[in-house]
């Protein structure tokens, strides 16, 4: 038989056009990433040489300072998903119930601070939170001292919460736009009072979109480097921070690229959970925001 | 007292809605203010950030313009923007198109492959990157940055064309076959004008992801090239004077008219027919 | 005439599979279309109809088996190449472009020339009584014409094969009747093949020279509307086709040529041979039978029952009896020309055992009767 065209319909077909991307990928992302890890198990300083290829790991977690931080860490993400979620629920919610018009504005300044750089958002807090600034002639004009918030934790999170606020409205508005308003007047009708319509009814079937949204603040702050570093200050270091001054300052690249793989294992394992979950429930999963940056 | 009102459910009223508009009012405001306060402070005629400001001036605009760090570093962000803007959506699109198409078992890891550098903590990436560039001499060269920049804005070339492909219907191309034209050219003349707002879409995010890019450029700086997001933030740290205040309402202004183009330009595209 | 004049293609399909892992989509599909003929595929949806439409127009490569146009080995060449018309279901029309660039779009293709694209576009235009509508989009346009200009299209390159995948499925039913006048004029006109796919059997029979009914994969007949109808193969092509009564039954003995069945209510009799004992099945049309009022000639097919409905269908009349418990027997007679009966009464259909056909009796018959429907 001569030569057989084999058919628009292959399984393969249009593969090659994922090539150049992958390649690109492979050696600019793929190949860094092994690298680190790489290192994370064969590089080590003094006081671990001959520990064995975990010695980065239990150099980590044996350090006070280190644990301290991580922990730190955690909690601040925890804080901040948090207070997202408190502003962001009714922020969404009445971005449903409102006229389009509202909608509009709503949403315009969502997109706004979302698509704003993020130097700029971290900037402005500096500016509000100076002993001259904003914040503290707010606070004076009703007769409260000055406060020197800049440096310390709180500031952090406030300002954290902000820049990550869109994260958590957008996938969240979009989940209860799409909640059948319905539902909560046909429970009405069958004898509930509101606020059960609201828990038994409504709360369970935006479940999803929180836990999208949420996750997703939550994988962020984890990471968040810049605002630490901005409004922060090297008491109450973040994990990202330490991570940065151990490769840029120390090239400690084992002790480093540990703590990156620490990092880069927690986030997996809480997308991987986002994901189990998800799968087994077949939540809707909402997961594309614009990415994290600190 | 009055008997009991029954109260209509379907409008808004009573002390919950109240509570809800204040919670979304405080929500509003503290996502607006601290970026239209950096406004006003941009015009201060000290080097203080004194609220209210003492005095006003135009000084801090006209020091982009003099001074050299700042003007450099906003071409060469814009440069790079533009570079990573072309590359990556030449890249992206390609793989979104390759991912549409095949119907192996492995697709979905292909998927989050390409999705991971948005979704991975960005230090990490830039650890990693930093780490490698060292080696090849990668760091303080325009070309690096370039590289980096471009791992990090793919993936929002491949959601953007994906989300547009996920509208296409697949029987035009082959209807398209069917009257003659070779693989190419369905591309090219049905494909890719469908798919357009996609694509343009995926370059612009492309551009803003390059151009806002901070973590990972911190890195890869050097006195060869130096980026717009990299010198405000040095200029932070160092504590130096309200420029930033100026660059900070540029960039801002620029992002709404940006938003405000988007927007009219999706009302004016002719919607696709089913 | 020499096969390479006449305007039409001749297509030959031979061993034609297509098997996917789990499923065999078309399983030894034997065809040969005659030039300038008016083809249907008929059946239900997974019957292999879509599949095979699909492996001739090149968008599905065939597992095994060999396409051939007027003698030239089709497998060998990709879709574009193959010089074939297709319609499809959603149209299909390009919703950048206007209905004038749809419709030049294979031209620009094959490189005529801008005054040569001007002509025959307008003239295909004119052909589906669309002239003066270049200029708008396709989504300025209702669901007909829309189908209207994707048949242009098609044609305008002066395609020998058409090949249609269910062209009208998404329109209305008085839109589809007025487009498949219109489907049939064109035929006429060019006398090219034409190879169609529809599930809709009214819509076969109005259009096809000849039909093949597809059924899990395989062709069970192809034949002429009128040889489907009065001479179905299988069990399956008799009851997919119009309306049929199908009673089953145990053959008890042959003599003269026909053959006694055993049924619920009685015994039937139709032409043909098979051993005592066997599983077999009558297949008789409703409008053969009719209401015998006073006892007539013997060696007639007869059932006696109540009569549980009865149908004014407008120029016919349809009675459903109930012959025995649980089965009932059709029939249909024009209006005006039956004795006046209400539902309750009990009555006597009677029919000539010649119209009634013997086929074997399995609901998953496969094989055809071996003397009936023979591919021509």
């Amino acid at each position: 038989m001569a030569t057989r065209y084999r058919g628009i319909e292959h399984p393969l077909r249009g593969g090659w056009l994922l090539v150049p991307a992958l390649a690109f990928l492979a050696v600019f992302f793929v190949y860094p990433l092994a690298m680190l890890i790489t290192r994370s198990f064969t590089e080590f300083r003094e006081t671990e040489a001959g520990v064995g290829p975990f010695g980065n790991y239990l150099w980590f977690f044996a350090n006070d300072a280190n644990v301290t931080i991580l922990v730190r860490t955690f909690t601040t993400a925890l804080i901040v998903t948090v207070v997202t979620v408190l502003v962001a629920y009714p922020y969404a919610y009445v971005m449903t119930r409102v006229s389009a018009r509202w909608r509009m504005v709503l949403l315009a300044i969502v997109l706004l601070t979302f698509w704003t750089s993020l130097m700029v958002r971290n900037y402005a807090w500096l500016i509000l939170f100076q002993r001259n600034g904003l914040l503290n002639a707010l606070l004076a004009s009703v007769g409260l001292g000055p406060v020197e918030i800049l440096g310390t934790l709180p500031a952090v999170v406030i300002g954290m919460s902000q820049i990550l606020l869109p994260f958590m409205l957008l996938p969240l508005y979009a989940s209860l736009s799409s909640i059948d308003r319905g539902l909560v007047l046909a429970a009405q009708s069958l004898g509930a009072r509101p606020s059960v319509a609201f828990l038994r009814v409504y709360l369970p079937l935006s479940a999803p979109g929180v836990a999208a949204g949420g996750l997703l603040v939550f994988v962020l702050a984890l990471g968040f480097y810049i605002t630490p570093a901005v409004l922060g200050s090297p008491q109450n270091s973040l994990f990202s921070q330490l991570i940065v001054t151990q490769v840029s300052d120390l090239l400690a690249w084992g002790r480093g690229g540990a703590m990156a793989v620490v990092l880069f294992l927690v986030t997996v394992a809480m997308l991987g959970l986002f994901w189990l979950i998800s799968n087994r429930r077949e939540l809707p999963s909402p997961l594309r925001a614009r990415g994290g940056r600190s | 007292m009055s008997a009991t009102r029954v109260r209509d459910p379907e409008r808004n009223s009573g002390a919950v809605w109240r509570v809800l508009q204040v919670i979304s009012g405080i929500g509003a405001l503290w996502l607006l203010v601290p970026m239209l306060i950096v406004i006003p402070m941009s015009f201060t005629g000290s080097r203080s950030y004194r609220f209210p400001p003492e005095s006003w001036s135009f000084r801090w605009y006209e020091n982009i313009v003099t001074d050299d760090r700042w003007l450099s570093a906003l071409g060469t962000s814009l440069l790079i923007a533009v570079i990573v803007a072309v590359v990556a959506t030449t890249l992206g699109t390609a793989a979104a198109l390759g991912l549409s198409r095949i119907r192996i078992r492995g697709a979905q890891v292909l998927n989050g492959l390409f999705l991971s550098p948005m979704i991975l903590p960005v230090v990490i990436i830039g650890v990693a990157v930093y780490l490698v560039f060292l080696n090849f001499r990668l760091v303080n060269s325009p070309g690096g940055m370039v590289l980096a920049h471009t791992v990090l804005a793919t993936p929002y070339v491949v959601v953007a064309v994906a989300a547009s492909l996920r509208g296409f219907d697949t029987t035009l191309e082959r209807a398209g076959a069917s009257l003659g034209a070779a693989p190419l050219r369905v591309f090219l003349s049905v494909t890719l004008p469908i798919i357009r707002p996609g694509v343009l879409a995926g370059a612009l995010f492309a551009f803003i992801a390059s151009f806002d890019e901070l973590v990972v450029s911190i890195f890869l700086v050097g006195p060869s090239v130096r980026t717009l997001p990299v010198q405000m933030f040095t200029s932070v740290a160092q504590e130096s004077d309200p420029t930033v205040a100026a660059v900070s309402t540029i960039l801002m202004v620029s992002t709404a008219i940006i938003l405000l183009l988007v927007v009219l330009a999706q009302r004016s595209e002719p919607r696709r027919a089913p | 005439m020499p096969p390479e004049n006449l305007p039409g293609a001749a297509l030959t399909l031979r061993g034609l599979r297509k098997t996917y892992p789990g499923q065999t989509a078309v399983d030894e599909v034997d065809l040969d279309v005659r030039s300038g003929e008016f083809l249907t595929f008929l059946g239900p949806s997974g019957s292999g109809k879509t599949t095979t439409l699909n492996m001739v127009a090149g968008f599905v490569a065939p597992t095994a088996g060999s396409i051939t146009m007027d003698g030239q080995d089709l497998l060998a060449l990709p879709p574009h190449r193959r010089g074939i018309g297709m319609v499809f279901q959603n149209y299909a029309l390009f919703p950048h472009m206007t209905v004038f660039e749809n419709i030049a779009f294979p031209l620009k293709q094959r490189k005529y020339s801008r005054d040569r694209i001007r002509t025959e576009v307008a003239s295909a235009l004119e052909q589906v009584s669309l002239g003066g509508f270049g200029d708008r989009l396709p989504k300025q346009l209702s669901g007909g014409q829309q189908q209207r200009v994707a048949v242009a299209r098609a044609l305008v390159f002066q395609p020998r094969l058409l090949l249609m995948d269910e062209p009208l499925g998404a329109l209305d039913k008085n839109l589809r009747e007025s487009l498949q006048a219109e489907i049939r004029r064109l035929h006429r006109e060019l006398g090219i093949t034409f190879l169609y796919v529809t599930h809709d059997q009214e819509e076969a029979i109005a259009l096809s020279d000849r039909v093949a009914v597809f059924d899990r994969g395989r062709i069970q007949q192809i034949g002429t509307p009128d040889e489907l109808y009065d001479r179905p193969a299988t069990r399956f092509v008799a009851s997919f086709l119009g309306e049929a009564n199908i009673a089953s039954g145990e053959a008890e003995g042959e003599r003269d040529g026909t053959v006694a069945v055993k049924v619920d209510g009685g015994v039937l009799r139709a032409p043909g041979s098979a051993a005592a004992g066997a599983s077999v099945c009558v297949v008789t049309r409703p409008e053969r039978i009719r209401l015998e009022q006073r006892r007539g000639a013997a060696g007639l097919n007869r059932v006696s029952g109540p009569i549980v409905d009865l149908a004014y269908l407008g120029s016919s009349v349809r009675l459903r009896v109930e012959h025995a418990p649980g089965h009932s027997t059709v029939m249909r007679a024009p209006a005006g020309t039956l004795p006046p009966c209400a539902v309750g009464d009990t009555v006597t259909l009677a029919w000539d055992p010649r119209d009634s056909v013997l086929l074997p009796d399995s609901p998953s018959s496969t094989t055809p009767h071996p003397t009936k429907g023979m591919p021509s």
